[in-house]
């Protein structure tokens, strides 16, 4: 092959990535525009439009977009970005197709510290006469929800430690971890919720319902750390790829590069769980999807996960709220309804691929 | 450039599986570590790329003790191959290769055009230019080791350790990858160090070769000095007759097994 046969193969490479980034942008920004108009209340683009470009007294229907539909868009869009780069990480991080942000032990220990928060306050403040549910400000739950998962998190790392990080145990302790938490939800639920579990559970779904500009910015900080981070995690991340002895012999010291990949996946998990509560099958399922769009290159990787997690969130929690007008199904639901067959059809492709 | 051990113990878990070794490699040269499944030849090898560090004794590089050179400086010095590495999934060969200049970017910075040209060179040199753009996955397995050597070039270290290079080839491909490590050493000046389990390989494409048996070093020396049916039978048990050939002006011994020291059946000890 000739120098010029090269370069063009080169080029076609860096234009996939660039043809495939633009559709995804576009899909992205069509469907939150959509999503503005779906709900409840109907409301036009017309609306979105006042709302986006003027500064005047809204209509209802505007003011439903402004206060409501458009930051729980965006909302959904950021902790899609989040949980499809954590996925990503842990995937390369733990060399394992399987691996998502559940191994880390966040969104466990995130949904026990909401569940048991949730029921002590109703416990504790609910009048029993008037069987009346004592709502917490939504405010505080994310801030819960964050001690929580962090605590978790850095417990799977203890576990995970010898000396440094170790892969095999962190899946091994992500996994453990995770199910004694989530026996321990349920025996929190069964045992003392009684009646007042609706709220705790509806959490665990995962869902975007009645979130707003506060909880996006909560999360702001640490997309932006993640965002000047994950450029210079790119190539450490896709050595780790390889293997311990031959990622080092490479140059790269693996354990330090370990610890950082590993604590970029929880800080955006958690912050993505407490936000939006434990939505599944995004980080499992969007590399995947990335991988089949522009192969293997993790730097273009990143790029394409952060927008099909974006695109897969927000579409989901639209579709949500577009089957069953006036009910809306969390967005946790239809994530893992979607996730669970496309991941089948990865396995089953992988296992092809392997005999 | 030199690799210098003493009284080097290597193991795992505090049990050693290498003992009391000491020597010096010149890492200009092309040696082979010979040796029975079990001695401990990737064990040392582990160690004299400072994955295993020393239970007892010391491995220095360049009269540096090799743990406290850190990751970044030591793959500019020694490029490694593993025995069987695996590719991330959906990467180019040029990609692979791509991986190779980690230790010479900085983090935030961007591919240079020499990164480009040195993974380009690479290629070439182990004659991959054509496929350059090919899924890796779709490679054969003699063209998945010229990629994993091209990677290891594209590091520009002074020296590359191979992990037994030739095992799950056929002959014709063992001996091509063979070919291509000797021409890098003699026409680039890479020094080459490499575990082998096949002694004609050794024999043949080594200037030195190293036996090692139940973690100690039992010979050491040039071709004709190691490869012996004495050795042989120390090292593996076999009884073999060893030819001499000759090829390129250099003179080597060919080394013909037999059959078992021992008869069939017969389960008595090796000679230690």
């Amino acid at each position: 092959m000739s120098a010029r046969d090269d370069a063009d193969a080169q080029i076609g490479d860096q234009l996939r990535f660039a043809v495939t980034t633009a559709v995804l942008i576009s899909c992205a920004i069509a469907l939150i525009v959509l999503s503005q108009g779906f709900g409840a209340a109907s409301a036009s683009f017309a609306d979105l439009w006042v709302v986006l470009t003027r500064d005047e007294a809204l209509t209802p229907a505007q003011q439903v977009i402004a206060d409501i539909r458009l930051p729980r868009a965006l909302l959904g869009a950021v902790v899609g970005v989040h949980f499809a780069i954590a996925g990503l990480i842990m995937q390369s991080l733990l060399r394992n197709p399987l691996a998502d942000p559940g191994v880390l032990g966040v969104s466990s220990g995130a949904s026990l510290a909401v569940v048991i928060s949730i029921l002590v306050a109703n416990t504790l403040w609910a009048d029993p006469e008037r069987f009346e549910l004592v709502y917490f400000p939504s405010a505080s739950i994310p801030f819960i929800a964050l001690v929580g998962g962090l605590c978790s998190a850095a417990l799977v790392l203890w576990m995970s430690w010898d000396r440094g990080l170790n892969p095999q145990r962190m899946a091994l302790a992500g996994v453990v971890t995770g199910t004694i938490i989530n026996a321990l939800i349920l025996v929190v639920i069964v045992g003392f919720g009684a009646g007042r579990a609706e709220m705790a559970i509806l959490w665990l779904a995962g869902t975007l319902f009645g979130r707003g500009y506060e909880n996006l910015q909560a999360m702001l900080g640490w997309t932006m750390a993640a965002l000047f981070i994950l450029p210079a995690l790119a190539r450490p991340l896709s050595l780790l790829r390889f293997g311990e002895d031959f990622a080092r012999t490479m140059g790269l010291p693996v354990g330090i590069w370990r610890v950082v990949a590993a604590l970029v996946a929880i800080g955006l998990t958690a912050s993505a769980v407490s936000a939006a509560g434990p939505i599944g099958f995004v980080g499992l399922v969007v590399p995947h999807i990335a991988r089949l769009l522009i192969g293997g290159n993790m730097a273009h990787l990143i790029v394409v996960s952060a927008l099909v997690g974006l695109i897969l969130t927000v579409g989901t929690d639209l579709v949500g709220r577009a089957l069953f007008v006036p009910l809306e199904i969390p967005v946790g639901i239809i994530t893992s309804l979607i996730g669970v067959p496309v991941f089948l059809v990865i396995l089953q492709r992988n296992l092809w691929r392997l005999s | 450039m030199s690799l210098h051990a003493t009284n080097l113990t290597l193991g795992y878990s505090g049990r050693p599986v290498v003992r009391d070794l000491s020597f010096s490699f010149d890492l200009r040269q092309s040696i082979a570590i010979i040796g029975p499944n079990g001695c401990g030849k990737s064990t040392l090898l582990r160690g004299l790329l400072g994955l295993l560090p020393p239970l007892s004794g010391s491995i220095e590089l360049d009269g540096k003790a090799i743990g406290k050179w850190n990751a970044r400086a030591l793959a500019r010095r020694i490029a490694f191959l593993p025995q069987s590495p695996v590719a991330p999934e959906g990467l180019t060969v040029r990609q692979i290769v791509e991986h190779g200049r980690f230790a010479h970017q900085s983090l935030w910075a961007p591919q240079t055009k020499e990164d480009r040209r040195i993974v380009g060179e690479a290629l070439a040199r182990t004659g991959l230019s054509h496929l350059a753009d090919r899924q890796f996955s779709t490679l054969s397995g003699g063209e998945r080791q010229r990629g994993w050597i091209a990677l290891a070039l594209a590091q520009r270290a002074d020296a590359v350790f191979f992990d037994e290079p030739t095992t799950f080839l056929d002959l014709g491909h063992q001996l091509d990858i063979m070919d291509l490590l000797r021409r890098l050493n003699l026409d680039h000046d890479i020094g080459i160090l490499m575990v082998l389990h096949d002694v004609n390989h050794a024999a043949c494409y080594a200037d030195r070769v190293v036996a090692l048996h139940s973690g100690r070093l039992i010979a050491d020396g040039n071709g004709p000095e190691v490869i012996t049916a004495g050795l042989m039978a120390d090292l593996f048990g076999v009884r073999t007759e060893i030819q001499m050939l000759e090829a390129g002006g250099r003179r080597y011994p060919h080394c013909i097994p037999l059959g078992p020291e021992n008869h069939a059946g017969n389960s008595a000890e090796r000679p230690q």
